[in-house]
């Protein structure tokens, strides 16, 4: 099964060929953030930077302040985690063309255990100033946000996952605004990232329960926000965001404001990681571990109807 | 407080220098006494700095603006092959400042504003056309900038000179980015490393010792200079000596923090407290009584030839 990481490796090489201002540097695990096939072919544009997340930020500022565009990757519990304070001050403080690619976010690959998930990355990345971040879903989507990334000129945050959604037939995904996955007409679930075959797989089981119907939205580009297509939820009796990351500074808290200063729109509720961390296990074990299995998300679309 | 002329060209039997160069180092300690003097002022105009590591400085940013070492052009400050300059102990942006006046990048109004609305910020903001090649003021980030910029520009014959101070040692970081300017063999990086013995909380010594950095930059494999209380015109003759390195180069500069305010000279207390009252006073007379001693000795100088 390929990765995320994977689909991104084959766009950034093609990026690579048509553009040779790209670089790439990652901090000893280009092989798993989907550096590699650049590496290989561009040595001397792609600097291994060793085990130092931290300076690889700064070292990849330095660079874009020179003109280059950036690329960097870890595991994002490792960079935007670690590195946090030198985005913040190198590169968006001073919009450094850097990109900043966080691998494996979410269980990642379940048997590394809590260090190495990463529930944390939007909260730490949303509330900086002049970052645009990208949560893609399925493959199309990956390359999507990989062009633009590689045109915007912008400081951005690229999180990336070990699972792709499969694309719903007849899905068109836009990466900058709310694009329906599953139509549906009495509960929307909005989710961002690999999440959210988990939530087609429920609505399809709670409308084979019930007589009523559930849409499914993502939302790719979320920093900055597009709300304008908000409008079409409200005909819809609930709204559920379901994400891959802690409830306190994830989607659901970038959404909540919309929902609070629009009183048409219906009731929000937020399921996510609650304030706790992962474990060491098998993937699906470790989404029952959190509570974001395929049944967790039905038995949270029944408790909306009662 | 005592200042003695130096009279070594005369005395001297064997002189090191020749009379040129005897004026051309009281031309830099003339714009150096000169500098020690504006940053103080700004300083006090702002009452707000740090005056330890700014008075210790200034022999060295007199000799990159002053001392023909390192490239820059005022009429284009974004001129694509200027060296780089990267100031990563941000709170010297006083001293930074007062260079980049007296070369001409910001005017008198700038530095009357420093540290307030609409003036250059308490620790720099990246403006190119202003000469400030990066933000700073997180401690240890401007050296990994600097690799940054140094390996973008290594194939240009560019140089990126890296300011940072001995407590910013202590950032793990740095280490980090020392690391990759070895591995990447950037030669074309000079770094400086202020030995002051001071931060803010007491000395170095007190608060987490730096060791023996010479030792631990010659492990790493850096091209390693010591100079101690090094006047402008030996920092630019080192410099001149670094022309084309085979690997990255570091100068540990042993300076006075506080140097030429008798009463601040190696003195914690001043890396963040700016004089007032009678000190202000006594700061400002000492820094102007040896701006006209050396002001007097170049004038001696340029009469003698």
């Amino acid at each position: 099964m390929p990765t995320m990481m994977d689909v991104f490796a084959e766009e950034l090489k093609k990026a690579g060929e048509l553009n040779p201002n790209i670089v790439a540097l990652s901090a000893d695990v280009y092989g798993s953030t989907g550096l590699k096939p650049f590496a290989d072919t561009f040595a001397d544009r792609y600097f291994e930077m060793g085990i130092c997340e931290q300076n690889m930020i700064s070292t990849a500022a330095g660079l874009a302040l020179e003109g280059k565009t950036v690329v960097t990757s870890s595991y994002a519990c490792f960079s935007p985690g670690r590195s946090w304070e030198q985005i913040r001050n190198t590169v968006c403080m001073d919009q450094a063309d850097v990109k900043i690619i966080g691998a494996h976010i979410g269980v990642g690959s379940g048997r590394n255990g809590a260090t190495h998930q990463s529930f944390e990355d939007i909260a730490l990345v949303s509330c900086l100033p002049n970052m645009m971040i990208y949560s893609p879903a399925t493959e199309r989507e990956v390359r999507l946000c990989a062009k633009e990334l590689f045109n915007n000129r912008r400081p951005s945050y690229l999180r990336l996952s070990a699972r792709i959604c499969p694309a719903p037939k007849g899905y068109h995904p836009d990466i900058n605004a709310l694009s329906v996955m599953k139509q549906g007409t009495d509960i929307a679930v909005i989710g961002s990232g690999s999440i959210l075959e988990k939530a087609l797989t429920a609505a399809e089981m709670f409308e084979r329960q019930h007589s009523l119907s559930v849409a499914v939205f993502n939302l790719v580009k979320l920093c900055p926000l597009n709300t304008t297509g908000f409008h079409c939820l409200k005909n819809f009796k609930k709204v559920l965001c379901l994400e891959e990351h802690q409830i306190n500074g994830g989607l659901g808290s970038l959404l909540s404001p919309v929902f609070a200063a629009d009183a048409s729109l219906p009731v929000f509720e937020r399921m996510g990681v609650n304030q706790s961390f992962g474990s060491s296990m098998d993937i699906q074990d470790l989404y029952n571990f959190i509570g974001l299995s395929e049944q967790h998300i039905f038995q949270r679309l029944q408790s909306l109807i009662l | 407080m005592t200042v003695l002329l130096d009279w070594s060209p005369f005395t001297k039997t064997q002189r090191d220098l020749s009379f040129s160069e005897e004026r051309e180092k009281a031309r830099l300690n003339d714009l150096a006494a000169q500098m020690r003097l504006n940053v103080m002022r700004t300083m006090i105009r702002a009452d707000y700095g740090h005056p330890a590591s700014c008075l210790g400085l200034c022999d060295l940013f007199t000799a990159l603006y002053f001392g023909g070492v390192m490239k820059y052009s005022i009429s284009r400050p974004a001129w694509d092959k200027r060296d780089r300059l990267v100031v990563s102990c941000g709170h010297i942006s006083a001293l930074l400042y007062t260079a980049l006046s007296m070369a001409g990048y910001l005017s008198g109004k700038d530095l009357d504003n420093y540290a307030r609305a609409g003036g250059p910020g308490g620790h720099p903001q990246r403006c190119v056309e202003k000469g400030i090649e990066n933000s700073s003021g997180s401690l240890g980030q401007g050296v990994g900038i600097a690799i940054g910029m140094a390996l973008a520009l290594q194939k240009t014959g560019q140089k990126v000179f890296l300011i940072s101070s001995d407590g910013e040692q202590q950032e793990g970081q740095v280490w980090e980015a020392y690391h990759a300017a070895i591995k990447y063999n950037l030669s074309n990086l000079i770094v400086f490393v202020d030995e002051n013995g001071i931060q803010n909380s007491g000395t170095t010594l007190d608060v987490m010792p730096s060791g023996n950095l010479k030792k631990k930059f010659n492990a790493f494999d850096f091209n390693v200079i010591s100079l101690e209380n090094a006047c402008a015109f030996n920092i630019v003759r080192t410099l001149k000596t670094l022309q084309s390195p085979s690997k990255p180069s570091v100068i540990v500069l042993k300076t006075t923090a506080g140097k030429g305010v008798s009463f601040m000279e190696n003195n914690p207390f001043w890396h963040d407290g700016v004089p007032r009252g009678k000190l202000k006073e006594q700061a400002l007379k000492e820094l102007n009584e040896q701006k006209r001693q050396t002001g007097l000795w170049l004038n001696f100088l340029n009469k003698m030839e």
